[in-house]
């Protein structure tokens, strides 16, 4: 700058310009050369905002001070024709009294003559100088005695308003002149060389609401502005994590809903997804059972694909996770739905800071192959400089199942149970004496169900200095199940380090260890307690409990509280995440970035059932054993420009590659008939049948490359262009590489004038993008022809076959997504009021699907690339600011509507029960059909009871096609998992020292098939069933034994999931810091009591024991079946959250 | 510029390496799954391809065989504890979604392409002549097997003759009666011939030449062919081989299972050695008293 000052001051010297003008432009302080008496022209040199000095540069060539201007005054005040000068030149102009004597009289007459010529004509004497700001402003500023400039300081000290201590790194700045300066650690700063006079002083700092004070700075002395900043940025000033970024919220061009560290924290959660529910608009999260350590399904716009994977990409500090168990785990375990402990549920909730959830294409395009279902952004706390914090934290819950089912009891059973015989030309089984012993019988829901407690405790120390700032946190968490025999605890441990090496290097790291051990449910529970007879006690004469036969079904009982508590259905977890980085600045705005990420994953699966207890009772104990470990680990290397042209335009390009691995190994051993059930699982080398060995080593990989180009023109106009390429080993030969762009354009239109002028809106953004996403989430060989192995047993000994297992297709290939969105953001009510709205579509084709193939082939499918799926929808997103003040109240609101349809499945138009569920009769509503949504159901149609002579009432169903028969061909479409739309609503409110936060969520449309309900609704005379069954009711048949297998798939089961769920209430406490000193707690700066309830009302007509299920969430195929499914549990929990 | 210069080595050289690895670091090849390119070399391999087919024979008569061929039947009555599929079976007014129909027809055709890719890859292996002969021959007899319970339940039925290694151009159409006899009769002449009369040790269970004679004769008697029927199967009874057994209970003893002389072919469940395969039909087919 300096360089340059000194060439234009001796161009100007050689030139000799007309007008007086100032001559060289030098460092005001150090004193000036004058070329004559008359006022110099200076400007702030832009940027500098460094306390040491000014720099001043030459301003007389200006564009504002060539204007030529036409005057004429005889003896007018000098006030008079500086204030005609201004307005004449569209200058505004700011001189004090002190500086320039106003009433002196002027006398001039020129035409078009320079703005700059006659202000030093006005001021030849004056001993004034002209300092030009960045904002076009001029003021006039007295020359010291010594020809030197005069000017004033401003100082003051930056704190939190919380903690009260200095904040550091903040940034002062004084408005319209370019002057600025950085607080130091303890939070005080300077800034010199401020022109005299009235102006404003701006402090703000990432993470802080910024703060703006009038301050009149007087030459030669101090002016002290202190500020007190308070940290919480609004949502503009918000800063967004995007991938491999982060982003200012004005300036994003693509679809990013953010969820906060305080929403997490407002209800105790054991797992991330589960706060994400009702949080953010477009983002369905159902919760697969109550189960501790059970996953969530969720979907991102909805669902995507069929056989393909539908889970969002998991990204945590930039580490892309393993969250398929398919691989990570063997899959020993004894359950129905659930593979294994929700991998997620190894992160403490506690530890993230932030999570923003990428929706659209412009913002999942650069994940590439993996952004087609979006995109989960996890960031994690880190230490801030200047603040050393330690934060406690502890909660106590207690979780109860919401309802039970009304069953019935001994006494109505056995009369059902003498009724289906009868009804079936059989003897009944009890004697009326017996009936009226037997009173109420055994409560099994009662003898499974439990109060049960959860108890969380977590620690966090986080600080630093300028240097280095770093977060420690550790956690335990204790979640006993509603169920007996059924548990999860996890104790985790982070550490988080930044570390500023130099002022060009940065380096770091992220680290989260944990260990998790959880006691599944074995799968047949509830549907055992359900159906059971309450004839049977649950212990026998001697205490044991009761696992003899069961007269009614002619085989052993299979005793739920036996297999809740004598089973061993175990998982331990132990999972490592971390990342190493170092940023590098090759030049000024041009960084390095190299990471190295490791996702480690243990898990250990025990499962052991003892000679006592079905299924062990069969085979006398029968056990395995399964442990698998997965290391992915991927390095990731990027090139980030940004780059300022004067206050117009910016570019911000980034452009790297990344390459990932991951392993598994695991080994599995089963063995059954054992000598004693002692050793339990550990004693799987004494069986005397060993069942098999299974050693799966599945790996995959990827490497990619990926730009992208974020231009901003005259920051009202923002271009966004990014291209990924991605090369992974699961495709085929002939299709590794794909492309995946997009593009998206953003229009801040509160920034244009004519929207300014219209005053309505604080700002206005509208953006559309537009791009291609991929799934690559399919096995890891099934482009790959493949043999398996077979057992078959010749003359007394084992002979292993080898034989085709499946078939190749070097064709194929990713799943592609094409993504259109529109959308808007807006402000207004002087950002009391924010709105953002979507509107988007998009196509999936090249679906993966296990096309059927004709069995005379020897094979039953080949996974193929054909069909297609569409989704569309709108997004609403509301926040409101509705009161300040003492009392506080705000409100966020939003609701998502989705539209699932399939488009093409290739040869066929419907493809009949892609996912077997249930069992029994009920094993096919699942369905395909082209014109319809994914998650149909498929079956009868139920038309009324008919009675037969005897009195006995049968289901009869349709006869759609009116063939006369009611045969297979007389199924139809009988509703379908998806909801019409859902939501959230949330309100918080504060008044003193209190808090009140209340979050209702909501799903309407979806439909449940409750397999639970036709098994206990079928009226065979065996089984255990709803009171309706003695009543009567719609599709109720008679009893009569055998019914149970008449039992087909219809409507009758297909119910309305749509609920209303208050899923949080919260009501907190903060202790004053008063009285905190006053119970000599002094070294406390705060402590937070709180109160609150889950699921604490439920509004539903769904019959079964909670809406909010799918017991199959690891497929998309068979969401929204209700079959046994562990249920949903509602909690009061006490807490307290503490500061140092 | 010194630091630079280093850096723009480094990511030359990071470049560089990564480049060179590029092709191993995608390999998709499986390390924990076999894959037909690297099968099908030694005579050990050419066993397990012919064990495997032998399994698929196994889950060919599990369970939906029987409902067609005994619940169908006159056999059996079902009873109102029987599931409904099981009534609609004896009562025959099944249809085509059955699901013993789709299991007989998958199971068969599973036996036959495991049959085909033996029949077209273990020539080409280099190996004991002899040994090569007689696993052929069981590959012959069990793709035979196949096709005769296809025809006996569906009629024309579509021939497959190799191992299916694509889906594009795949012959789904039925191919009429008289060509599938052929084939079947075929297989069983050469399977006859390549068999030896009887195993011994870990072998016993395998098909043998008698099993194949008697599989033809059979074949010939449905296909009302009388002559060679009652030539094929004379030469059976000639070959005193084969005895009755003095008492007919004895068929059903475990301990006399595969091992008596009354047994011509026999296909083995064994619960303990092979978990999961217990044949069921202990619990449905036991004599009564």
């Amino acid at each position: 700058m300096r360089v340059a000052a000194i060439v234009l001051a001796a161009a100007l010297a050689a030139a000799g310009v007309g007008t007086a003008r100032a001559a060289a432009a030098q460092n005001a302080p150090r004193g000036v050369e004058l070329a004559a008496a008359g006022p110099r022209f200076l400007a702030a040199a832009a940027g500098a905002a460094v306390d040491a000095g000014v720099q001043w540069s030459d301003a007389s060539d200006a564009a504002v001070f060539r204007r030529p201007i036409t005057v004429d005054w005889r003896g007018v005040p000098l006030g008079e024709a500086l204030s005609e000068i201004a307005r004449k030149a569209g200058l505004r102009l700011t001189y004090s009294a002190a500086v320039v004597p106003l009433q002196a009289p002027v006398t001039l007459s020129a035409s078009h003559l320079t703005v700059g010529a006659v202000l030093s004509a006005v001021l030849y004497d004056a001993g004034v100088d002209i300092l030009l700001t960045s904002s076009g402003r001029a003021a006039l500023v007295k020359r010291g005695a010594l020809g030197e400039l005069q000017v004033g300081r401003v100082v003051g000290r930056v704190t939190d308003s919380v903690s009260r201590q200095g904040i550091a790194v903040a940034t002062v700045t004084v408005e319209g002149t370019g002057l600025s300066a950085r607080s130091a650690d303890d939070g005080t700063y300077r800034i010199a060389n401020v022109p005299p006079g009235p102006h404003t002083v701006r402090a703000a700092r990432i993470g802080y609401m910024p703060m703006s004070k009038p301050v009149t700075v007087v030459a030669d002395q101090d002016s002290t502005v202190d500020f007190t900043l308070t940290a919480q940025a609004t949502e503009l000033e918000q800063v967004v994590a995007i991938g491999y970024g982060t982003a200012a919220r004005r300036e994003l061009t693509g679809a990013v809903s953010s969820v906060s560290a305080d929403q997490i924290a407002a209800a105790p959660v054991t797992s991330l997804e589960q706060s994400l529910l009702g949080r953010a608009s477009g983002v369905q999260v159902v919760t697969s059972s109550g189960q501790p350590g059970a996953g969530a399904m969720v979907r991102i716009r909805g669902g995507n694909s069929i056989s393909a994977g539908n889970d969002p990409l998991y990204v945590i500090d930039g580490v892309p996770i393993t969250t398929n168990l398919n691989d990570a785990t063997t899959g020993t375990l004894f359950t129905e739905g659930m593979r294994g402990l929700n991998p997620l549920a190894a992160l403490n909730p506690e530890d993230i800071e932030s999570i923003e959830i990428l929706k659209d294409a412009s913002a999942g395009a650069i994940y590439g192959a993996r952004g087609a279902n979006g995109v989960v952004l996890i960031t994690t706390k880190r230490g801030r400089s200047g603040q050393n914090t330690v934060s406690f934290g502890s909660y106590y819950a207690r979780q109860e199942v919401r309802r039970e089912l009304p069953l019935m009891d001994a006494t109505q059973f056995a009369q059902m149970v003498n009724a289906a015989n009868t009804n079936a030309s059989q003897p009944p089984l009890y004697a009326d004496t017996d009936i009226a012993r037997l009173g109420r019988g055994t409560d099994w829901q009662h003898a499974i169900f439990r109060t049960a407690p959860l108890r969380g405790y977590d620690v966090s120390v986080s600080g630093g200095d300028q240097n280095t700032t770093y977060f420690v946190s550790g956690s335990l968490l204790q979640n006993d199940g509603v169920i007996i025999g059924s548990d999860m605890s996890r104790g985790s441990f982070r550490f988080n380090l930044d570390r500023t090496v130099s002022r060009k290097l940065r380096i770091g790291n992220r680290l989260t260890f944990s260990r998790s051990q959880g006691q599944v449910l074995p799968s047949p529970v509830v549907l055992n307690a359900l159906t059971a007879p309450p004839t049977l006690s649950v212990t026998g004469a001697g205490g044991e409990y009761f696992t003899g036969i069961n007269l009614l079904t002619g085989r052993s009982f299979e005793n739920p509280v036996a297999s809740a508590l004598r089973i061993t259905n175990q998982e331990r977890q132990n999972r490592l995440i971390g990342d190493v980085f170092g940023e590098y600045d090759l030049l000024e705005g041009l960084t390095l970035r190299s990471t190295l990420d490791l996702d480690f994953l243990n898990s250990v699966q025990d499962y052991y059932a003892p000679s006592t207890v079905l299924p062990g009772l069969t085979t006398n104990g029968q056990g395995s054993r399964g442990q698998a470990q997965t290391v992915s680990w991927t390095f990731e290397n990027t090139i980030h420009y940004t780059r300022r042209f004067g206050t117009l335009h910016s570019l911000d390009l980034l452009a790297g590659t990344t390459l990932e691995r991951i392993n598994t190994e695991g080994i599995s051993g089963t063995a059954q008939d054992f000598l004693t059930d002692g050793l339990g699982v550990n004693g799987l080398y004494a069986g005397k049948t060993f069942v098999g060995v299974w050693t799966p080593a599945p790996h995959s990989s990827l490497a990619s490359s990926f730009a992208r180009a974020n231009w901003g023109l005259a920051a009202k106009y923002l271009f966004t262009l990014t291209g990924r390429v991605d090369v992974s080993s699961r495709f085929g030969r002939d299709h590794r590489y794909g492309l995946f762009p997009s593009g998206a354009f953003a229009w801040r239109a509160s920034d244009e004038g004519f929207v300014r002028r219209l005053g309505w809106f604080d700002d206005l953004k509208l953006r559309a993008s537009y791009g291609r996403t991929g799934n690559q989430d399919i096995g890891n060989y099934k482009s790959l022809a493949t043999l398996g192995s077979t057992v078959y047993v010749f003359g007394g000994s084992r002979a292993i076959g080898f034989v085709p297992a499946s078939l190749a297709n070097s064709d194929l290939k990713w799943e592609t997504t094409d993504q259109f969105d529109v959308g808007v953001d807006a402000s207004v009510l002087r950002n009391r009021v924010s709105v953002t709205a979507d509107y988007y579509n998009k196509k999936t084709h090249d679906l993966l699907l296990d096309a059927r193939v004709p069995s005379s082939s020897g094979f039953g499918s080949q996974l193929q690339n054909i069909g297609s799926v569409r989704n569309r929808g709108f997004e609403l997103s509301i926040n409101t600011v509705n009161l300040t003040g003492a009392v506080g109240w705000e409100t966020s609101l939003n609701l998502a509507w989705n539209r699932n349809r399939v488009l093409n499945l290739g040869a066929d138009s419907i493809i009949i029960d892609p996912y077997g569920v249930g069992g029994g009769a009920h094993q096919s509503p699942t369905v395909l059909k082209v014109g319809e949504p994914i998650n149909s159901f498929y079956g009868w149609v139920y038309d009324s009871l008919a009675y037969d002579t005897l009195g006995i009432g049968r289901p009869v169903y349709r006869d759609l096609d009116g063939d006369g028969k009611v045969t297979a061909s007389d199924r139809t479409i009988i509703g379908n998992a998806q909801p019409t739309y859902t939501g959230g609503l949330s309100n918080r409110f504060t008044f003193r020292n209190f808090e009140l936060s209340i979050l209702l969520q909501w799903s309407v449309g979806n439909k449940i098939y409750n397999i639970t309900r036709s098994l206990l609704t079928a009226a065979g005379g065996t089984a255990n069933q709803l009171v309706d069954v003695a009543t009567g009711g719609r599709g109720i048949p008679t009893p009569k034994i055998g019914n149970t297998f008449e039992s087909r798939e219809s409507d009758l089961f297909v119910e309305d999931g749509s609920y209303l769920r208050g899923k949080n209430i919260r009501v907190a406490y903060s202790l004053p810091a008063t009285w905190l000193q006053a119970v000599h707690l002094q070294g406390m700066s705060r402590l937070q009591l709180y109160v609150s309830a889950q699921n604490f009302f439920t509004v539903t007509n769904y019959t079964g024991y909670d809406p909010e299920i799918s017991e199959y969430a690891s497929t998309n195929l068979a969401q929204g079946f209700d079959y046994g499914t562990y249920p949903q549990v509602r909690q009061i929990t006490f807490g307290f959250s503490a500061g140092f | 510029m010194q630091r630079t210069k280093l850096l723009s080595m480094l990511g030359g050289l990071t470049v560089l390496a990564l480049a060179a690895s590029c092709d191993s670091f995608l390999d998709p090849s499986p390390s924990d799954v076999l894959a037909p390119e690297t099968f099908y070399k030694t005579s050990s391999d050419a066993l397990a391809a012919v064990n495997g087919v032998y399994e698929q024979v196994k889950w060919s008569y599990w369970l939906g065989f029987w409902y067609v061929s005994d619940v169908a039947t006159d056999d059996i009555l079902a009873s109102a504890k029987f599931g409904s599929d099981g009534h609609r079976m004896s009562d025959y007014i099944f249809d085509a979604t059955e699901w013993p129909i789709g299991d007989i027809w998958g199971n068969a055709y599973r036996t036959i392409n495991r049959a085909n890719a033996v029949l077209d890859r273990v020539p080409a292996i280099t190996m004991d002549p002899a040994l090569r002969t007689r696993l052929l021959g069981e590959a012959h007899f069990l793709r035979a097997l196949a096709y005769f319970n296809l025809v006996r339940c569906f009629g024309d039925v579509p021939l497959l003759e190799h191992e299916v290694t694509s889906v594009k151009g795949l012959a789904v159409s039925r191919t009429p009666l008289a060509q599938v006899y052929a084939l079947i009769v075929s297989d069983l002449q050469e399977a006859a011939t390549a068999l030896p009369p009887a195993y011994s040790g870990s072998d016993v269970g395998r098909a043998t030449s008698g099993a194949a004679q008697a599989l033809l004769a059979k074949a010939y008697l449905t296909e009302q062919d009388w002559l060679k029927a009652a030539q094929t199967a004379g030469a059976i009874i000639t070959s005193g081989h084969y005895v009755l057994l003095a008492n007919w209970k004895d068929n059903f003893r475990i301990a006399l299972k595969l091992a008596n002389s009354e047994s011509i072919f026999e296909i083995n469940y064994d619960g303990i050695l092979d978990p999961g395969a217990g044949s069921i039909h202990t619990l449905f087919s036991l004599p009564m008293g």
